[in-house]
């Protein structure tokens, strides 16, 4: 509390004294060269102009070249007074922002765009097996279970089954990117509900922006390949269309102890898009995607079945011996078996796989445009079908979604613009739970979170996720308000709130307000508060998670005689009257840009939970959970031809008062670019993670503390051309980073790897 | 605590930052850089009878008319500096004039300038301006009057938007041509019709 006592000081030192105190030049009152001189003069001449290097601050440069860069199609969609939170590259913005371009993903050696997210302050993200990015932002969990909300054009992406976010699945083309806007904190008034520890969309390029031809190849010396072809091209009087493909084949990696995580396949996705004037002031777009993917996933039965998992750690005694199983447990369902250093000596590694295919596709249409009154509206309708099997676990689930959303805004008067807005979801889901061949034996099912017996009569009929008769029909209804007010040139406020009234999280209200103080030109400070609700996930919330087998015997005399003993199961289920996690967040910012080629930017940050979910066993139990944290970025270009990114975070969590160790209180990231010719780029990336421990039901995982290094070189002869050649993570030959817990025994090995790409447009 | 210490940064804020500047020009600015951005890529999207222009070597000049409270100028030449924006492959210069000149003096004044924009402080001496007859000069003005009386281009601020209007006879009686890829916007452009 200390550290935050003096964050609040601190800012409000800066407020009072160092901006404050001191007399400052306000944009707008710097004299003019030549116009004022010519009042006087008596006959009239031109006058050159000058560079008058205060008359625009740093910012407002930066956003001019910004604004050169846009086509004049984007110009014209520029509003002069923007909504407070709409336009996140805005410098007044009062929230804590990172926009990712291309260039980041292509310049630094990532392959996908959620790779990319590890140069962005406040974001952890790592690698499970070759197929897994996790990525998570300010969490307080831990887990897999990504607690913010992640957008593709504004279609909302995250999974409701297992609340992850498929990152893989809604990656788009690199050629199509136009940035992922990160808003670290929580948006929850204007973008609703899991908005918690943050928001990123993924924001792709106009059709028209896109015209002719692109291939990327990128490949990798372990054989994982990703290709992108897009083509782009004209349907008529302002009308365009582009067309994409994408194939991405995973080479199977390994496993930290060396076995093979079995994690090849492949990704193919296809989408395309529509853009048609229709109007000066009506815009329409036709978007959509269809994916599919083929890979398999390991659940490791070591102590879920075959040794004594009772002690809760791995190794721990009493094991019961492979060698004396009992007879009744079938020895034909596909296992791999193998000596593994993790294990006890004398111990065998058990492992069931099974396909986990992955279909999905969606259509996204949107009309917009600004009304005679000045209206400036958008209606947008979303269709989403996605099917999975979870083959390793026997859990099978079909989602269809629309949504259907409207938003407007006008400028009220000199000094309000109001944004508001109304939205409606509706989810179907068919979900089947099938028991796959290592627990099709009979067993005595048990009370979830306890060892006592529910029936004593054995079954076989136990899957390992058991969603049963759970609803499957979700509606959800929210409108929202917000006010975006200007007090004086230099002080906005924007407040407003989100009504939601859900099937899942039943009626709420999450308000939020952020004020933007512009000091001088060089310094703007901000502050927030917000409440956001998170809705658990369906498993968290329905679904019986059987997560392990212990043998009983009935005499100790002799316990591994088969006829002399019984299975047991061991359960934990969901909890329906998990309701929502309810967060408050209060927020503080400063963003100083002292030249046009520097930029800093701190926000601490604290968060105060209740009811956020932590899985289990015994059950997936509400906690309350404090956090608190700060980012500290930079951006800076010394030279023309050099270029430094990066930033810091640190975050403590305390769940129920006891401090938490399952993200890294540290991380940072560090990139330089530099130009060696104008075709020649040299690039250094640096990401480093502090320890952290993976939760798990039975076999939490120590990560060490890493730092990544990454080198590369990138050849553009021309604007047609690209050519990188990348080492990734030079600095060791393996090391950890992530497993999905309660499922893997061990993470697999995030290698050393080299990385060659090549895009070509035509 | 934490709720105290944001509320009390809050007020401090707003209670600051009251005491700062009060009107409210940052519409106009964020304007006025919009209206640059637009100049700047006109200049791409018109071309110019090389006969019309100095040699290759030389500067163009691009002259901004009226009372330019918002920085225009500097902005523009912001753009052009540091984007490296020339015209037809020649360097622009950037000069300021306080109002339209009277009729005997445009010719001299406008003399080496081949844009000439004027900001809206001028949209009501603009039909005094004889500058229509002038050949490869490209006229363009802050509000639609200038595109309806002869200029080549109105930049309008229209529907909490800034947009087009061009006027084709306005670029054909100077000599100037405007790429087809320009009008086919028909988000951003407007081609104004006589009469409408």
């Amino acid at each position: 509390m200390l550290f935050y006592t003096r964050s609040v000081v601190i800012v409000s030192v800066f407020g009072f004294f160092l901006f404050g105190a001191f007399p400052s030049s306000v944009p707008g009152q710097v004299p003019l060269n030549g116009i004022e001189a010519n009042a006087t003069l008596p006959k009239l001449a031109l006058v050159p102009i000058e560079r008058n290097q205060d008359a625009l601050t740093p910012f407002e440069k930066t956003e001019l070249r910004r604004l050169f860069g846009l086509g004049l199609r984007e110009l014209a969609r520029r509003p002069i007074r923007g909504v407070l939170g709409y336009e996140q590259e805005y410098w007044r913005n009062p929230a804590s922002v990172y926009v990712l371009r291309p260039d980041d993903v292509s310049l630094n050696g990532h392959v996908l765009t959620v790779e990319a997210f590890r140069g962005v302050p406040g974001m952890h993200v790592t690698r499970g097996t070759g197929y897994d990015d996790f990525a998570i932002m300010r969490n307080f969990s831990g887990s897999s279970t990504e607690k913010f909300l992640a957008m593709v054009d504004g279609r909302e992406v995250l999974q409701i089954m297992g609340g992850t976010v498929n990152a893989t699945g809604e990656g788009v083309p690199l050629e199509i990117l136009d940035r992922v806007e990160i808003i670290r904190g929580p948006g929850a008034s204007i973008w609703g509900t899991n908005a918690v520890s943050g928001v990123y969309n993924v924001v792709t390029k106009s059709a028209a922006a896109t015209q002719g031809d692109s291939v990327r190849l990128v490949l990798r010396d372990d054989g994982t390949f990703l290709g992108d072809y897009v083509h782009g091209g004209r349907a008529g009087e302002d009308a365009f269309y582009r067309i994409w493909f994408r194939d991405q084949e995973y080479a199977e990696g390994t496993l930290s102890s060396g076995l093979p995580a079995k994690d090849d396949g492949y990704f193919r996705k296809v989408g395309f898009r529509y853009d048609k004037t229709l109007s000066r002031d009506i815009d329409f777009t036709f978007a959509g995607a269809l994916g599919k993917r083929r890979v398999d996933h390991v659940l490791d039965l070591s102590q879920r079945l075959y040794y004594d998992n009772s002690a809760g750690t791995l190794g721990a005694t009493p094991l019961v011996p492979i060698a004396n199983l009992p007879t009744h447990i079938p020895g034909t369902w596909p296992s791999s078996r193998a000596s593994d250093l993790s294990m006890p000596a004398g111990f065998t590694r058990y492992e069931y796989w099974g396909e986990m295919p992955h279909d999905a596709g969606h259509l996204r249409t949107k009309l917009s445009g600004v009304s005679d009154s000045d209206l400036e509206w958008s209606l947008a309708f979303y269709a989403e079908q996605y099917k999975t099997f979870l083959g390793h676990v026997g859990h099978r689930w079909e989602r269809k979604e629309y949504d259907i959303d409207f938003r407007a805004n006008t400028i009220l008067g000199d000094r309000h613009n109001i944004a508001f807005g109304l939205a409606s979801r509706h989810m179907n889901l068919e979900v089947e739970d099938v028991v796959t061949p290592p627990w099709n034996f009979p067993v005595i099912d048990t009370i979830p979170g306890t060892t006592t017996p529910s029936s004593m009569v054995p079954t076989s009929d136990i899957p390992i996720l058991d969603y049963g008769e759970n609803p499957t029909k979700f509606d959800r209804f929210s409108a929202f308000f917000q006010d975006s007010y200007e007090f004086t040139d230099t002080l906005l406020l924007s407040a407003g709130a989100k009504f939601e009234e859900s099937d899942l999280a039943g009626t709420g209200v999450q308000p939020g307000a952020r004020l933007s103080w512009a000091v001088n030109e060089y310094n703007v400070l901000w502050s927030a508060y917000s409440r956001a609700y998170r809705t658990p996930s369906l498993v968290e919330r329905y679904t019986k998670v059987s997560y392990a087998r212990v043998w009983v015997p009935t005499d100790p005399a002799d316990p591994l005689n088969p006829a002399k003993g019984f299975w047991m199961n061991q359960s934990f289920a969901g909890n329906p009257n998990n309701e929502k996690e309810e967060t408050d967040a209060f927020e503080i910012g400063w963003r100083s840009q002292p030249w046009v080629d520097f930029t800093v930017e701190l926000s601490l940050y604290h968060y105060d939970t209740t009811n956020a979910i932590f899985s289990g066993p015994p059950i997936y139990e509400a906690h309350d959970v404090k956090t608190s944290g700060g980012e500290f970025t930079f951006d800076y270009s010394p030279f023309h031809y050099w270029t430094l990114k990066g930033g810091a975070s640190r975050t403590i969590s305390k769940k129920e008062g006891v401090e938490t160790n399952n993200f890294p209180k540290t991380l940072a990231n560090f990139s330089s670019h530099i130009r060696l010719r104008d075709d020649l780029t040299f690039t250094q990336n640096f990401y480093y993670a502090a320890e952290r421990t993976i939760p798990s039901a039975y076999n939490p995982q120590f990560i060490p503390a890493h730092l990544r290094m990454d080198l590369g070189f990138i050849w553009r002869p021309d604007e047609s051309l690209e050519i990188g050649l990348f080492g990734r993570d030079l600095l060791d030959p393996h090391h950890p980073e992530n497993m999905y817990q309660d499922l893997e025994l061990e993470p697999a090995r995030v290698e050393r790897s080299l990385l060659l790409s090549i895009t070509k447009r035509f | 605590m934490w709720f105290t210490s944001f509320a009390i940064v809050s007020v401090c804020v707003c209670f600051n930052a009251s005491f700062g500047k009060t009107d409210f020009s940052e519409d106009a600015r964020t304007e006025a850089r919009l209206k640059a951005a637009y100049l700047a890529h006109l200049l791409h999207y018109s071309t110019w009878d090389e006969e019309d222009l100095p040699s290759a070597r030389s500067t163009v000049g691009l002259a901004v008319v009226g009372q330019d409270r918002h920085h225009f100028a500097q902005v523009l030449l912001f753009l052009i500096d540091e984007l490296k924006i020339t015209l037809q492959g020649r360097k622009v210069k950037v000069f300021s004039l306080a109002r339209i000149p009277d009729a005997d003096e445009e010719n001299e004044v406008f003399k080496d300038c081949a844009v000439v924009y004027f900001l809206q402080s001028e949209e009501n001496r603009w039909s005094e301006c004889t500058l229509c007859d002038k050949k490869g000069v490209l006229a363009i003005g802050e509000g639609s009057k200038f595109a309806s009386e002869g200029a080549c281009v109105s930049i309008v601020r229209s529907r909490n938007r800034v947009k087009l209007l061009i006027n084709r006879e306005g670029y054909a009686s100077r000599n100037l041509k405007v790429s087809s890829r320009l009008l086919r916007l028909r988000s951003t452009v407007e081609i104004y019709q006589k009469g409408s």
